[in-house]
């Protein structure tokens, strides 16, 4: 073995560069202090963990043959590769503390299950029952069973991460909350005059709550009840004797369905007609839920339209011995690096789109690459381009894009 | 059970869906592009903001927001998970995105102006540019320097052939295109063509599937097909309403059918003209078979056909998803 004092032997073609160092370690800083880290500084750590793992991967692949007694390997050479494998191994033992650290504060309390609800029989019988009275009848009817308080759901909240927010709204300590007031204006009709004439106002303290009490069986708790709550799991909360218990820990989450009935739902509010306003299960998803900020609405133009694209028969058209890209229906395979993963059938598509990207890694060998790009051939008027004088052609203004003023159509 | 692709087949599309964004948001749909197994759309706005869709089931999917570096032309790669599209904030810098884990793998340097055009090969891993900047260049994704570019003045627009070693530059304004071979592209093109009768308004090139034909679309209520071994100008497709004028470039009012039989056109009249140039004499104006009926209260300038499904989009303020639907 060499007495050289230089190292010789190493390969450091994938050993992380002195800046990537320096950034890893300010950030290290930087995330050892946070007690919770935002989506940006998460991915951050997850692409520094991954990095140091491979580059410790192809470090010690490209010098597994830097031995001792090789001839030509110098001390040297076996202190830089040992110091830094533990320089990369110890970066990344830190930021899987970190990460460790933040996955245990962060793991969520689970919500408990929330049963699917049919409420067809519990709304039906309060109509019947309301029906019967004739009009003028009110919610408040004796004869109309006592129910328990539950909460529709606040659909504008945006969806956080794309998981539809935990509804908050559940009053376990009947607290009310303020919710973003919408207008139902454009839903208005003029000829909408039930015969009953029930009329709910807005109980809620809070001038922004829209949220609407329907009344279930308080004396029907029991297995024969067929209205359940739709929120919580009443005997979760509360047992028999009122004391509290804990709450469970359930990961499936059911939705609620509503059957297709055009008088099903009755909408009661500020801006509406006092009788209220009729609207289907559909329409009132829709009046809970408007535009979210940068996503399109869909409006379907074909009722009852649930159809999937068939494929086309291409069979019949593959053109053989030529030199067509199977991409274009031809015999000659595409040259893609891509892994036949990502090809077809993908579906994991990141939940954060909508945020900005992060910034690419930073590629090493960028400035090593000195070449200039192939200069074509031009042709015709293209050819004055290459000219000194550019043959008088003047510059042409990139044009503005701007919103359509025109009609839709012709006429 | 597949679809054919015939006269009768097609004139059973029916629009059924439309997509629209809020109105402070609306703002030209300035791409449509299909991944190459035809499962997903994306769209490119300029809101600055790139829509993602199912496209068998038609269904919004996700919004990719690009407020930092706008964007404009995005094209999937081969792999449904990536895409790149060009800048119009900050640099004109062409971005690959990985939309699984919603980082930027490489940024695509070297235009001095909009890129207004991206297409990718059909072959391998390489792709292709326009730019006001009138240079054409070629890219390989993991390379973030040019490989080629070939001086054009502006407008310019470019098309790949299906066999992905032939490349269409086509100038407009002066009426004239050119193929190029990708192998020898030093020594010009090999084939230069001056398009006749004044048509100087297309905005779009596109070859057939079948490697036949080269179709110059425009806006304004006419095309050409042109042959794409000779250059001979085939057929002239009237028979459509004139979208009002507008300078920046979109996805093209005309495209073909995956077997390269028909063209499919968009109408100032708010229909989707149809027609049928495979059976019919060359050197001919041909008008359409039959229209679609279009979206109610759409604009769809743009058209793109799913190459696998039965089902194209239009597009401009909206997204108009059209279907095969044979129930009566």
């Amino acid at each position: 073995m060499s007495n050289n004092i230089i190292p010789q032997s190493v390969n450091v073609s994938h050993a992380l560069s002195a800046v990537i160092i320096q950034e890893m370690r300010n950030n290290l800083d930087i995330l050892s202090k946070r007690e919770q880290l935002n989506a940006t500084e998460e991915n951050l750590l997850v692409s520094y963990i991954s990095q140091l793992n491979q580059t410790i991967i192809d470090f010690n692949n490209d010098n597994k043959d830097v031995k001792i007694d090789k001839e030509g390997v110098t001390m040297a050479d076996i202190e830089l590769i040992k110091g830094l494998t533990a320089l990369y191994q110890d970066y990344l033992g830190k930021f899987n503390e970190i990460q460790q650290r933040i996955h245990k504060e962060n793991k969520p309390v689970r919500k408990e299950r929330r049963q699917s609800v049919n409420l067809d029989e519990g709304v039906r019988a309060l109509h019947e029952s309301t029906n019967q009275k004739g009009e003028n009848t009110t919610i408040k009817n004796k004869n109309v069973p006592k129910i328990k308080d539950i909460y529709i759901a606040d659909g504008t909240k945006k969806k956080q991460d794309n998981i539809p927010i935990e509804d908050t709204t559940i009053p376990e300590t009947k607290e009310e909350l303020n919710k973003k007031k919408i207008s139902f204006d454009k839903y208005k009709k003029k000829d909408d005059s039930p015969n009953d004439t029930l009329k709910r106002s807005n109980s809620s303290d809070s001038e922004d709550s829209i949220t609407k009490k329907i009344k279930l069986d308080t004396n029907e708790t029991n297995s024969n009840s067929k209205i359940r709550s739709i929120l919580k799991n009443p005997n979760d909360i509360m047992d028999s004797e009122g004391s509290e218990v804990p709450k469970r820990r359930n990961k499936k989450k059911l939705s609620i369905k509503f059957p297709e009935e055009d008088d099903l739902v009755r909408v009661y509010g500020e801006d509406l007609p006092n009788e209220g306003l009729k609207v289907t299960a559909v329409e009132l998803k829709k009046i809970l839920r408007p535009f979210r900020e940068g996503e399109p609405n869909e409006k379907v133009l074909i009722l009852g339209f649930r159809s999937r694209a068939k494929p086309l028969n291409l069979s019949n058209i593959r053109v053989k011995d030529s030199d067509i890209s199977d991409t274009r229906n031809g015999p000659i395979k595409c040259q893609t690096a891509t892994p036949i993963l990502y090809r077809d059938n993908f579906k994991s598509f990141s939940k954060d789109l909508n945020k900005p990207p992060r910034e690419p890694i930073p590629e090493l060998n960028n400035n090593q690459d000195k070449s200039s790009p192939l200069v074509a051939q031009a042709y015709g008027r293209n050819g004055l381009l290459l000219r000194n004088d550019r043959g008088g052609i003047p510059y042409k203004r990139v044009p503005e894009v701007k919103r359509n003023t025109y009609p839709p159509r012709a006429n | 059970m597949s679809v054919d692709i015939t006269r009768e087949t097609l004139s059973k599309y029916k629009a059924v869906k439309t997509f629209h964004v809020q109105e402070k948001e609306v703002a030209p749909i300035t791409s449509l592009t299909f991944d190459d197994h035809g499962k997903y759309l994306l769209t490119a706005a300029a809101n600055d903001n790139m829509h993602l869709y199912d496209s068998i089931s038609c269904k919004f999917l996700n919004t990719i927001g690009s407020k930092k570096y706008g964007c404009h032309s995005a094209r999937f790669t081969h792999a449904q998970n990536e895409c790149v599209y060009s800048s119009t904030m900050k640099s004109f810098d062409i971005r690959h995105l990985n939309l699984e884990t919603n980082q930027y793998i490489r940024y695509f340097m070297g235009h001095g102006a909009l890129v207004h055009d991206i297409q990718m090969s059909p072959l391998d891993d390489t792709f292709m540019s326009a730019s006001y900047d009138e240079s054409v260049r070629l890219w390989d994704l993991r390379n973030s320097k040019a490989q080629a570019i070939i001086p054009s003045l502006v407008p310019n627009c470019i098309a790949y052939d299906p066999s992905g070693l032939v490349i269409a530059l086509g100038n407009p304004e002066s009426m004239e295109l050119a193929l190029y071979n990708l192998k020898q592209l030093t020594k010009g093109p090999f084939l230069k063509v001056k398009i006749e009768n004044g048509f100087k308004n297309w905005n779009k090139m596109e070859f057939s599937n079948d490697g036949k034909y080269l179709l110059l679309a425009s806006s304004y209520g006419k095309h050409l097909i042109v042959d794409a071994f000779s250059g001979v100008q085939l057929f002239e497709l009237v028979g459509t309403k004139p979208f009002p004028l507008r300078e920046f470039m979109d996805g093209g009012s005309a495209t073909f059918t995956p077997d390269g039989q028909y063209v499919l056109g968009t109408d100032y009249d708010g229909k989707i003209a149809i027609w049928n140039h495979s059976d019919s004499i060359s050197n001919k104006t041909l008008k359409p078979l039959t229209f679609i009926p279009g979206a109610p209260d759409s604009c769809g300038r743009s058209i793109a056909m799913n190459p696998k499904f039965s089902m194209f989009v239009t597009a401009d303020d909206n997204v108009d998803f059209y279907v095969f639907d044979d129930d009566k």
